[in-house]
């Protein structure tokens, strides 16, 4: 899926949540191959040093390897994905918590609003 | 991985006063690195074709512009151009341009030229004095394409397109990169400049005010809102570009620590910067350093 320009998230953050959404659902599995930064440049509708980035930065995170000759494996599980992705998505949860919170609102009202929306899904 | 980060193009304390004393650039130094989209964007007047005219080797300046470690001047043949004023050639038509250009480049393309005409559905044998707008920068676009120029300069390169065909000529100037070559844009149409560069630079007065990439922007800057009453209150710290708008005051900062402190407070809003807001923003506001 083509990343959102618009979005206030960093383009190459979008792309690391994307591999980490894809490793967590398991359509990536542990020893998969990611697509080459050519293929991602094209299919996320980005430039290809955004790619390379975020893959550095999947590097340094342990979640993938470089292999020569084979290209960037997967080597983390599920299980070990799944914190650092919510983590990821914590800048775009702040804005709208930011906003919510200078206006008076409390944790527990928030908290109502979220487990709401969170079972109609 | 075919990504080089390096050299590419370089503007070293580049400068050029025109005869009636107008400093256009003052002192341009700027890296443009290997296999990205650069954007130029400023005001008219800025310096952008000043620079690019530099780089071009069409106006005499002081400084020096290198292209892969080499004068610019040397590197003419891995250069190509796509200027903003779209005259080519009026009396010819495209059969004529394919036979001149093969002669004139011999790693021009006819091929590929042949299928962007196709592509952009222009007509081989009409004269280019009877195009439109949209077809004149089609035409530039498609014979900047078939060359093997390693590096591309497209200033305003979708002007008169619609909105389909200025979509596929973003797409096209992206595989370019992807293919391995650099290029420099110049656009005032800045949803565009946020869809296809890699890094942007924005000019004022003949200088570099902001040189980074878009994902820079939305990690290390935001946006704050007060209101005039509140901002009184507060005391400017530096790196701030202030913006007093009727009762509002709007302000763009990178200083992680003002940063921090106003995302606590209750007075003001915050927000992540289009790049559209920082152009405004940067062009407009006044400076604390």
């Amino acid at each position: 899926m083509p990343i959102d320009i618009r979005s206030p998230m960093p383009a190459y953050q979008q792309i690391k949540i994307s591999v980490k959404e894809a490793i967590v659902t398991g359509r990536l599995k542990e020893n998969d191959t990611l697509p080459s930064i050519r293929e991602m440049a094209q299919e996320m509708k980005i430039n290809p040093n955004t790619v390379v980035r975020a893959y550095r930065d999947l590097e340094q995170e342990g979640i993938i390897f470089p292999k020569q000759g084979i290209g960037n494996l997967v080597i983390a599980s599920a299980d070990t994905v799944r914190q650092s992705l919510i983590e990821e998505m914590a800048a775009e949860l702040f804005m709208t918590m930011a906003k919510l919170k200078k206006t008076g609102i409390l944790f527990q009202e928030f908290a109502k609003v979220v487990e709401k929306v969170w079972e109609s899904i | 991985m075919g990504i080089h980060l390096e050299k590419g193009l370089l503007f070293d304390r580049v400068k050029k006063t025109y005869r009636n004393g107008v400093k256009a650039v003052d002192g341009l130094t700027l890296n443009i690195p290997k296999g990205c989209v650069h954007a130029f964007l400023g005001p008219n007047g800025a310096g952008k074709t000043t620079s690019l005219k530099a780089a071009l080797g069409f106006i005499s300046y002081g400084g020096t512009v290198s292209w892969d470690g080499k004068p610019v001047e040397a590197m003419r043949h891995d250069i190509v151009f796509v200027p903003e004023e779209k005259r080519f050639y009026e009396h010819w038509t495209l059969v004529e341009t394919l036979r001149i250009c093969s002669k004139l480049d011999k790693r021009f393309s006819l091929q590929r030229a042949r299928e962007y005409f196709d592509f952009f559905e222009l007509p081989m044998k009409k004269r280019i004095r009877g195009f439109s707008l949209g077809m004149k920068t089609s035409l530039y676009l498609s014979l900047a394409f078939s060359t093997e120029a390693g590096f591309l300069i497209l200033d305003e390169p979708t002007s008169g397109l619609d909105p389909i065909k200025r979509d596929d000529v973003l797409e096209i100037i992206r595989r370019q990169v992807i293919d391995g070559k650099t290029v420099l844009y110049t656009s005032h149409i800045i949803p565009e400049v946020e869809r296809i560069a890699d890094t942007f630079s924005i000019l004022q007065h003949g200088t570099l005010v902001y040189n980074g990439t878009l994902d820079e922007l939305k990690e290390r800057f935001r946006v704050f809102t007060f209101s005039m009453e509140e901002w009184g209150r507060e005391e400017a710290p530096k790196g701030v570009i202030v913006t007093e708008q009727r009762d509002q005051v709007t302000v763009l900062t990178d200083n992680e620590q003002a940063i921090s402190a106003w995302n606590k407070k209750k007075e003001c809003f915050s927000e992540i910067p289009t790049l559209d807001t920082f152009f405004q923003l940067t062009i407009r506001g006044k400076r604390y350093v």
